[in-house]
């Protein structure tokens, strides 16, 4: 059922770092024009519909806002291993209905668990909508856990984990990453849980975490296709209203996140060299960075792409195309977070070249990259290629939810990328330069590396 | 190529017949400079998608050059007489063009995309490198370097590994068993010069079509193609090997993995020249949804659902014009292997004698379904589209996909699962830890042990 953490990231990259430049456009040529339709229950969950009829389908997105950041010790993964226990069954829906009533009348669902999120999704023939209301609506309200298969998903959950991380040199990277960089905070437990965790966490503990969360004034509904807007309102009235909402969520939430806060550790930098199976050195090296909506995340997300996306881009001239390269890939990454966010390059060395050297001559080359690298023509660049990314994502109507949902969930507002397209445009180069000083040349970071030979 | 025009989807996509399709009046096909040209006329979104496609595939790599072509596509950035590969890859990226190629052991897929109002450029540019390609032996070498790097460390990724040393166990002998991005000896041999005379052939001798999705602004491509690329219709492909035989595989394979603390398990088989193409397409691809198609598959219900051992299980069936594959691939911990897979055979045999009425309609339902939502992105039909073209069928086929699926019994299904992944057929390889295989010849299985570094 998971996607978690890789997908997320990518989804969120692609999202955060790439959807503004229509706007960036003086001519406004490319500002979209999507037909929202809001509603909000009593109950406090938000729907939103978009009437899409090229085709008799449509998506549906359920938004929960709660992911590993509620979380405590002691159940780490809750989030993660309830995406899973999701589609093991509720009241009026048992065991396996709900994958039975999806794919059985021709669709496909799945989830995926991030640190501030939980998303689930289900793409249908049309004339299924009432169906998925009805299904999404019991399990809500009535969700089973079964003791069974809570035992057969914690086992499918240990077995992904060393999928996705374990076995994974890349994953390790990412994991301790995380961790380290967001160590202390509430981002600085890991989405899919420790082990111990998992293998002991109870049935109730996680029961009582989700009565806690999933309730319809923590989601946001997203409906993108062929149906009548009249109708889904209607019909999740009907569904949906007599829910009950988790009463003092917002100081509830509050209080959690608060207890840690979200202040990076003052002895913020770290190396970390970790055992893996590759006989090639891979790394990671990760700065302070800000969280989604912030002005310099803004900033940010396009010095990332200006350093490390894409062959043109100035750290791949530097070191994968160069005389001497040093390097098989380098990328960059500006990971922003509803509480904070991260600025990180990861790539992977070429055989028989030094790690230690290249590391030096990284972190020497990022502080020249700062005057060097940042032009009008790379920021233009990078402009375009947020327009294409945009653009690419909203060909179908889970692109559109996905889009829409995301700025609902994050900015408490689904036309927020308007404002966003706004801020990206309002970036000069000497902004970016500034930035640039400010969050890499020369602070403090974390630095991971893995391979065999560590 | 079977180009007639769509039909009314509505007609066809039964049984969702109210089906508001445009498809129907938006593509259109030419014949530009002798080169069929199909194009989805879209103009929902301000962008454009452009996909070259070849007859000439992998197959065309002497035997120890392979992964020529795939390199070639891959250094056609790296430089021109004209331009150096940063000012090559600063121009495309500039314009937010994304650019990508795929080749397969039949034909090879060289696809664009970006916004309109950069399409003449980007396209002008695409084609000059098509035309003057230098393949400078400085970008070349580290490019190879790049290659090597990536294989050595493949080790790191254990399905990846464990599929790549599937294809070579079970296609060994066909003369599809290499992968098309070559090994570390084989790219090891290949230079400039080689790379300029496979693109000759592309260019001059290659058989070719182009899929365009986008505004009528793409039309520009017309003279594009003429002017820049200096297109015309080829006529010669090398030849594709027929699949008389399956390689025989009465041991297991059991690849050793260091420090491996989960297992990957692969069963499958190469079918045959005269298994495809036949008009079983439907069924096989039936045989394979009803199988590991989707959480309520057969495999993911008893593995995953009852048994708690492992986290997917996903079977598939492919073909290409001249042989096609079905696979099953799954994993576990250490060690559950036996229970994986004896669990897997046993699944196998059980859908193979006798299907229950319920699953079988759950999975015909859930395959035309996604058959349909398959189609719903502009850029996912045309590539539909192309691999139809290049196995010669017709694109009414797509709508009487949903018709055939009904068409079929239990018994044609339980038929075709039996065909396709009866246990005398099969390789079987599992990739792991060394230790396991004295688990599996406890259990009685003959295991023939190999290193993984060998399928490098």
């Amino acid at each position: 059922m998971s996607q978690l953490l890789q997908r997320s990231l990518i989804v969120f990259l692609l999202v955060f770092g790439g959807q503004a430049c229509s706007i960036l456009h003086k001519n406004h040529e490319y500002d979209i024009a999507l037909n929202v339709k809001k509603k909000t229950l009593e109950n406090g969950l938000t729907i939103l519909v978009v009437e899409n009829k090229k085709l008799p389908i449509f998506s549906y997105y359920t938004y929960f806002k709660v992911g590993s950041k509620f979380e405590v010790p002691g159940i780490t993964g809750s989030s993660h291993l309830l995406e899973h226990m999701m589609f093991k069954g509720a009241k009026k829906y048992g065991a396996g209905e709900f994958d039975k009533l999806v794919e059985g009348n021709g669709g496909k669902n799945n989830a995926y668990t991030s640190n501030d999120l939980t998303v689930y999704y289900e793409s249908l023939p049309s004339e299924h909508f009432d169906v998925i209301a009805d299904l999404e609506a019991d399990r809500m309200q009535n969700l089973l856990l079964e003791k069974e298969s809570f035992e057969k998903e914690r086992n499918v959950v240990l077995e992904e984990r060393k999928l996705r991380y374990e076995n994974r040199d890349s994953g390790k990277l990412y994991l301790t990453m995380m961790k380290t960089a967001f160590k202390g905070t509430p981002y600085g437990s890991s989405v899919i849980g420790e082990i111990e965790d998992l293998k002991t966490v109870s049935r109730k503990e996680v029961l009582d975490y989700f009565k806690k969360y999933y309730a319809p004034n923590n989601a946001v509904v997203v409906v993108v296709g062929d149906v009548d807007a009249k109708h889904v309102f209607k019909k999740m009235q009907e569904k949906f209203g007599d829910i009950k909402p988790t009463k003092n969520l917002d100081k509830l939430k509050q209080k959690h996140l608060s207890e840690l806060g979200f202040d990076f550790r003052k002895d913020f930098e770290k190396t970390i060299h970790l055992k893996g199976t590759g006989p090639v050195p891979q790394f990671m090296l990760a700065f302070q960075g800000k969280k989604v909506g912030h002005k310099d995340a803004f900033t940010l997300d396009i010095l990332a792409s200006i350093l490390g996306e894409g062959k043109s881009s100035y750290l791949t001239e530097k070191f994968v195309i160069a005389k001497n390269p040093q390097l098989s890939s380098i990328q960059a990454a500006n990971y922003t977070l509803q509480e904070s966010g991260i600025f990180f390059l990861m790539g992977e060395l070429l055989p028989e070249r030094k790690l230690n050297s290249f590391i030096k001559d990284l972190k020497k080359e990022l502080s020249q990259s700062c005057e060097k690298a940042i032009t009008e023509r790379s920021l233009q660049k990078v402009l375009n290629q947020y327009l294409v990314g945009m653009f690419s994502g909203l060909d179908t109507n889970a692109g559109i939810a996905s889009f829409l949902g995301d700025r609902e969930v994050y900015f408490g507002d689904y036309n927020f990328y308007k404002k966003e397209i706004d801020m990206y445009r309002s970036i000069s180069v000497d902004q970016l330069k500034t930035a640039c000083q400010q969050y890499i040349n020369n602070k403090e970071s974390v630095l991971i590396t893995v391979w065999n030979k560590n | 190529m079977n180009f007639r025009k769509i039909l009314l989807v509505s007609l066809l996509l039964s049984p969702f017949s109210y089906a508001k399709n445009y498809l129907d009046e938006n593509l259109q096909s030419y014949k530009w400079n002798g080169i069929d040209i199909v194009w989805m006329h879209d103009d929902t979104l301000p962008t454009y998608d452009v996909t070259f496609y070849f007859q000439e595939g992998a197959l065309g790599d002497k035997p120890k050059l392979f992964g020529m072509t795939d390199l070639m596509f891959n250094q056609l950035t790296s430089g021109t007489k004209r331009y150096s590969q940063k000012q090559i890859v600063e121009s495309l990226e500039f314009y937010g063009a994304s650019y990508r190629s795929k080749v397969t052991h039949e034909f090879s897929l060289f696809n664009v995309g970006g916004l309109v109002k950069d399409f003449v450029p980007t396209m002008k540019m695409i084609c000059h490198l098509f035309d003057n390609a230098d393949f400078p032996k400085r970008e070349l070498n580290q490019t190879k370097s790049r290659g090597l790097s990536r294989l050595k460390n493949l080790v790191t990724d254990h399905s990846k590994i464990a599929s790549r040393a599937f294809r070579y166990e079970s296609l060994n002998g066909t003369g599809f068993e290499n992968p098309t991005e070559g090994t570390i000896k084989s790219l090891k041999n290949i230079s400039s010069r080689d790379l300029k005379k496979r693109l000759e052939f592309f260019n001059k001798q290659a058989v070719k079509r182009v899929y365009i999705k986008g505004p009528k602004e793409v039309k520009e491509l017309k003279g594009i193609l003429a002017n820049d690329c200096k297109w015309k219709q080829g006529h010669i492909a090398t030849a594709v090997p027929v699949v008389k035989s399956l390689p025989e595989h009465k041991k297991i394979i059991f690849v050793s993995l260091p420090n491996a603390n989960q297992v990957q398990l692969r069963i499958g088989r190469v079918l045959k020249t005269d298994e495809v193409n036949i008009g079983t397409e439907e069924l096989k691809t039936f045989a394979a949804n009803h199988l590991g198609g989707g959480f309520t598959s057969q495999l993911m219900q008893v593995l995953r659902v009852q048994k708690g051992l492992t986290y997917s299980a996903g079977a598939v069936v492919a073909e290409q014009g001249n042989y096609g594959r079905a696979l099953i691939a799954t994993f576990t911990k250490n060690k559950t292997l036996l229970e994986l897979l004896e669990s897997t055979l046993a699944t196998i045999k059980k859908n193979s004698q006798k299907i229950d009425q319920k699953s079988f309609v759950l999975s015909r339902n859930n395959l035309k379904g996604n058959y349909l939502l398959g189609l719903e992105s502009t850029t996912d039909f045309l590539q539909n589209l192309i691999i139809f073209d290049h196995r010669g069928k017709d694109y009414e086929e797509i709508y009487k996909f949903s018709k055939k699926i009904d068409s079929y019994k239990k018994s044609d299904l339980e038929k075709m699962i039996k065909e396709l992944f009866g246990r005398q057929k099969q390789t079987i390889l599992v990739a792991g830890d060394k230790k396991l295989v004295q688990v599996l010849k406890k259990a009685g299985f003959e295991v023939e042990v190999k290193d993984y570094k060998q399928y490098l």
